[in-house]
């Protein structure tokens, strides 16, 4: 007996049932990925597989004994078990309120992992759904199942921690669990007895046409699966239809500011991007900085979550940072609609036209946008820490800056650590490690918009695998091998200082984003590196101001900058000797960089040259997930042909025209055949009883196929015929098919 | 074609979806709504294009009260159908099924009543193969069942089995032998001769015997067609069992004298379809069947009995034995 039939005897489940469970399993497997992502993003995910496996398990055992509402019981206290766990374990004592507010906030697309204790949240809430899913599948409630893992899903779409392609398959899992369910539980023709008497029919030709209609259904089934797949994709990509929210296709276009300072609490990083040459905001200020926006402590692989809620600002002064400080006065102006209030690291009073709030880290965010025309002021204290101060400063870190920024997904492959440990076997303290670092990633990697995108792992791949990347890149980077080497930094987000005007003057445009890093050091606070090589940056963004003028894009300016600028610059690239003298600062301004190298135009257009579409690329491999939508598709698209006769008639026609030579016999016999097809679609099908000769007669057939059925009549009853009689018959029915 | 409550639920979620979206922008809502209204359409299509489901019948054979059939129907189509096979009152069975089509249905249907019945039209209400769109049609495909009254077994009094068994004593005195045909009673089989040849042997009894008839008539009032007609059932049946060529007269029409198999089907079709009421001909009668509100009588000979004292238990004798 053959494996399939031995196992199909040890397994008494059948062919739809089987599929039935493995959409289940597709439908369940969606929401359970992305628990997996999060809990690996945070910390080891060994707890959280032990969880679903026993959930799993219990399930399975139970779903032969628990009755359906004892069941939706248990699942009903595993969740309410979960609820109170969470809660207690909760390191803050938050109030009921409070919980709501985030639970909606959640519901209405804050991220998972903004929440400190993710960890804690998915092992809190992940038995429930598993636990009814697996139950209800196996007691064949399909539909019931479904809603389960749906429901699970559908909280995770909420809260955009699902992306678009695992959403998809959940989808298509849910949708294929109520067709082949549907299939399963229908009545089926054995279990019914029927009495002796009865049965006319023989039952070998009922159970065929049942077997049909089975496979019938399996097969639109498929077809359903497969327009739900290709249909929405299709539709997506039509103008009038993407940018709702019934496209998925993500068509934001990707400037470097638009990922950046517009994320908001949650980024991805991006592939291929451009520079935005709209001039954002008129800066006065007491010193060049770069204005800082936002930082990012949460790396999740492939972008940066900000973890924790922002807090009101009622208009005192915040604290300054440790160590030594200077103070430094900015006054801002928007040029455009923005929703952003960039100062310089660090802020401690902000007053202005728009009210702000107050990030986890520091920072100012505004409540509203600011219209152009808007202005605020800025009070910072810039920390004017010395490099032997630092170099000293020692690894007492505070809990507080441990717990958050030393942070890493479980799924780092191991070599980053490896790499950066032996890139700063010299080093002896955490500074020293940052300086190498920053400049090891200046001098080894290059600066592109262009790039190709990896799926997950980012700073491992482009530490060991790319070689080109823009700010984003190269901060990640940094910060990742930083962590791995137990030394706090975070990424920050925001603008360099731009294009000089005046003595204290700068005009910035969206081309300054620029993503760094900030390094943590006691005593010191928050001290700013930057690992992307300044002068390549500088001049993509310059070609892209060029590019822009020519265009005569009006936004480009203001009544200050480019040719009507009355600023000369006057060659300081080192700074007076009242602020810093360590390095870090010189690499930090490259705003006097960018005016010395005017005309690096080699780099310049290379890098100008992926402005417009990029030419033919060869596409991306796509992902595991994206192969199986495919698969699905294909085998629904070809049920769909079959169904409707399109294969039939195609392999009709072929057999038609093309006939494959075998034996004289087969040969003689076919050739016959295929001029017998031809004759009965022009005149009429012999009937049954007529002879040949009769019909031939009768509908006046031609020499050829009197001949041929002259040949045919030889095999049939003398049982062989020659070669050439097989060539001949052959050669005959060919010129009737192609004569017809 | 009309969304079932799972399409409306569908609709309602891609809804939510697209509302949700546009609110607050969560972009894979596009992958949850988009294909939850495709999936809507694909449903309507698929129904749209199924069209409706031809059934074929394999009709019960006729039977008595009591008997079991089954029915058997071929659905040809697609998509998955809840075929409910509608039965008119006196027979009796579970007919609806949930199948993917196409489909052999197999139910089973016991006989209750006497008289002309009817299997069919079928209604079927078909649905796309995720549940979302039904459409409900019935298709005309209907046969008609006739149920026979039910016999009993003759028995009771001498004399009144005398006159219509009369064959006790004649049955010494014979005249000829001939060859079997048929229909004849296996009584008359002339054992020992029959065991010398191959074929059998059957007596050939005097001319009166065969020249024998009974004319049998029936009458009812109202709501006791039923019970007239199992009565006169059972005698008619008895009379040809004995050899005799039985006329019947009913309300509902006559059968003219005669014997055999295709006799016997002719006298009990007529019995179930009779309904109630006179024949004028009671005159004639040699049995006359009424059924009033006293019960049952049989008349013979001028001599009433009950119907109930001349049955000696309510097993069909026929049983299984007549075929449509």
């Amino acid at each position: 007996m053959s494996v399939v039939a031995r196992v199909r005897r040890r397994v008494p489940w059948d062919e739809t049932r089987l599929l039935a469970l493995l959409s289940v399993a597709l439908a369940l497997g969606a929401p359970l990925r992305t628990m997996y992502h999060l809990i690996d993003v945070v910390g080891s995910p060994t707890v959280f597989l032990v969880v679903t496996a026993v959930s799993l398990a219990a399930a399975a055992v139970l779903a032969r004994v628990l009755r359906p509402i004892l069941a939706i019981t248990v699942g009903a206290v595993l969740f309410g078990a979960g609820l109170v766990w969470y809660v207690t374990n909760l390191s803050t004592d938050p109030a009921l309120s409070a919980l709501l507010r985030d639970t909606v906030a959640l519901l209405t697309g804050r991220r998972l992992l903004q929440i400190a204790n993710v960890r804690l949240w998915v092992i809190s809430f992940a038995p429930a759904p598993v636990f009814l899913t697996t139950y209800f599948a196996l007691r064949r409630w399909y539909v019931t199942a479904t809603l389960a893992a749906g429901t699970a899903l559908g909280f995770f779409v909420l809260t955009t921690d699902a992306d678009v392609v695992t959403t998809l398959l959940g989808v298509v899992g849910a949708f294929a669990t109520i067709g082949f369910g549907t299939l399963d539980t229908i009545d089926h023709p054995d279990e019914r007895q029927s009495p002796g008497a009865g049965g006319s029919v023989a039952t070998g030709a009922s159970a065929t046409v049942d077997d049909q209609g089975v496979d019938s259904g399996r097969r639109s089934v498929l077809e359903q699966l497969a327009a739900v797949i290709v249909v929405p994709a299709v539709l997506s990509r039509l103008p009038s239809v993407s940018g709702t929210s019934l496209s998925f296709v993500d068509e934001e276009q990707a400037t470097v500011e638009g990922s950046l300072v517009d994320a908001d609490e949650s980024m991805t990083i991006q592939g291929d991007i451009s520079l935005t040459p709209t001039v954002r905001y008129t800066v006065e200020s007491e010193a060049a900085r770069y204005w800082r926006v936002a930082a990012y402590d949460r790396y999740t692989g492939d972008g940066w979550v900000r973890t924790g809620n922002s807090s009101p600002y009622d208009g005192t002064r915040l604290a300054e940072p440790p160590g030594d400080s200077r103070t430094v006065r900015q006054s801002f102006e928007a040029e455009s609609d923005i929703g952003t209030v960039p100062a310089v690291w660090k802020p401690v009073r902000y007053d202005g036209d728009v009210d702000v709030k107050l990030t986890t880290h520091d920072g100012f965010q505004p409540v509203g946008d600011l219209t152009a025309g808007d202005s605020y002021q800025i009070v910072s204290e810039l920390s004017v820490a010395t490099p032997r101060q630092l170099r000293e400063a020692g690894t007492e870190y505070p809990d507080r800056v441990t717990r958050r920024y030393l942070q890493l997904p479980e799924s780092t492959p191991g070599r980053v650590g490896e790499t950066t440990a032996t890139l700063t076997e010299n080093a002896q303290n955490p500074y020293e490690t940052a300086l190498v670092v920053e400049q090891w990633l200046q001098n080894n990697r290059e600066y592109s918009l262009d790039v190709e995108r990896p799926e997950r792992n980012v700073a491992d791949r482009f530490l060991h695998a790319m070689d080109r990347g823009y700010c984003v890149y190269f901060a990640t980077t940094m910060v990742t091998m930083l962590r791995s080497q137990d030394i706090p930094a975070r990424m920050a987000v925001g603008y360099t200082p731009g294009e000089q005007v005046d003595e204290n003057r700068w005009v910035v445009r969206g081309l300054d984003s620029h993503a760094w890093v900030e390094v943590f050091f006691p005593d010191h606070g928050w001290i700013q590196f930057d690992p992307t090589p300044s002068e390549p940056r500088a001049a993509a963004e310059q070609a892209r101001i060029e590019e822009a003028r020519s265009e005569g894009d009006g936004a480009v300016d203001t009544g200050e900058t480019g040719n009507d600028s009355n600023f000369t610059e006057t060659e300081t690239p080192t700074p007076p000797p009242l602020t810093e003298t360590n390095e870090t600062t010189e690499t930090s301004t490259p705003a006097n960089t960018s005016n010395e190298t005017a005309t690096p135009f080699v780099e310049g257009s290379e890098n100008s040259s992926t402005e417009g579409p990029a030419g033919p690329t060869l596409p991306d491999l796509p992902s595991r997930e994206e192969t199986a939508l495919g698969l699905v598709a294909l085998l629904g698209t070809a049920a769909g042909l079959r169904r409707s006769g399109v294969t039939k008639r195609v392999s009709r026609a072929i057999w038609l025209r093309y006939q494959r030579r075998e034996d004289p016999e087969t040969d003689v016999e076919q050739a016959f055949q295929r001029a017998m097809y031809v004759l009965d679609d022009e005149y009429r099908p012999r009937e049954s009883g007529e002879t040949v000769r009769d019909y031939l007669d009768d509908v006046d057939a031609g020499e050829d196929v009197r001949r041929l059925a002259i040949l045919r009549e030889r095999l049939r009853y003398g049982g062989t015929v020659s070669e050439e009689a097989a060539d001949e018959a052959v050669e005959i029915a060919d010129s009737i098919v192609s004569n017809r | 074609m009309r969304p079932t409550r799972r399409g409306v639920g569908v609709l309602l979620v891609a809804g939510a979806a697209v509302a949700i979206g546009t609110q607050f922008g969560q972009q894979a809502l596009g992958a949850v709504a988009g294909p939850l209204l495709v999936a809507l359409g694909v449903a309507a299509g698929q129904v749209y294009w199924a069209g409706t489901p031809t059934v074929e019948r394999q009709p019960p054979r006729r039977g008595f009260p009591g008997e079991r059939r089954t029915v058997e129907l071929t659905v040809d189509g697609s998509g998955v159908a809840r075929i409910t096979d509608r039965l008119s009152r006196g027979i009796d069975g579970a007919a609806t099924t949930v199948r993917s089509l196409p489909a052999s249905v197999s139910y089973d249907v016991t006989y209750e009543r006497r008289g002309e019945h009817r299997v069919g039209p079928v209604d079927v209400r078909l649905t796309d193969s995720l549940g979302l769109v039904a459409a409900s049609t019935t298709v005309d495909v209907t046969d008609d069942v006739l149920v026979y009254p039910p016999v009993y077994r003759l028995g009771g009094p001498e004399a009144f089995v005398r006159t219509l068994v009369p064959d006790a004593d004649d049955r010494q005195a014979f005249d000829r032998l001939r060859e079997y045909v048929p229909g004849d009673s296996l009584r008359d089989v002339h054992w020992k001769s029959s065991a010398k040849r191959d074929d059998l042997l059957v007596k050939e009894f005097a001319d009166r015997n065969s020249d024998r008839g009974l004319v049998v008539v029936a009458e009812a009032d109202d709501d006791y067609a039923d019970e007239m007609a199992a009565a006169a059932a059972t005698v008619t049946m008895g009379a040809l069992e004995s050899g005799l060529a039985v006329e019947l007269v009913t309300p509902g029409g006559s059968v003219d004298a005669g014997y055999g198999d295709t006799h016997r089907v002719r006298l009990l079709e007529t019995l179930a379809r009779t309904g109630a009421g006179t024949t004028g001909r009671s005159g004639d009668a040699d049995v006359l069947v009424t059924a009033d509100d006293d019960g049952v009588t049989v008349t013979v000979e001028g001599q009433q009995q009950a119907f109930e004292d001349v049955t000696v238990s309510h097993d069909n004798p026929l049983a299984g034995e007549v075929g449509s």
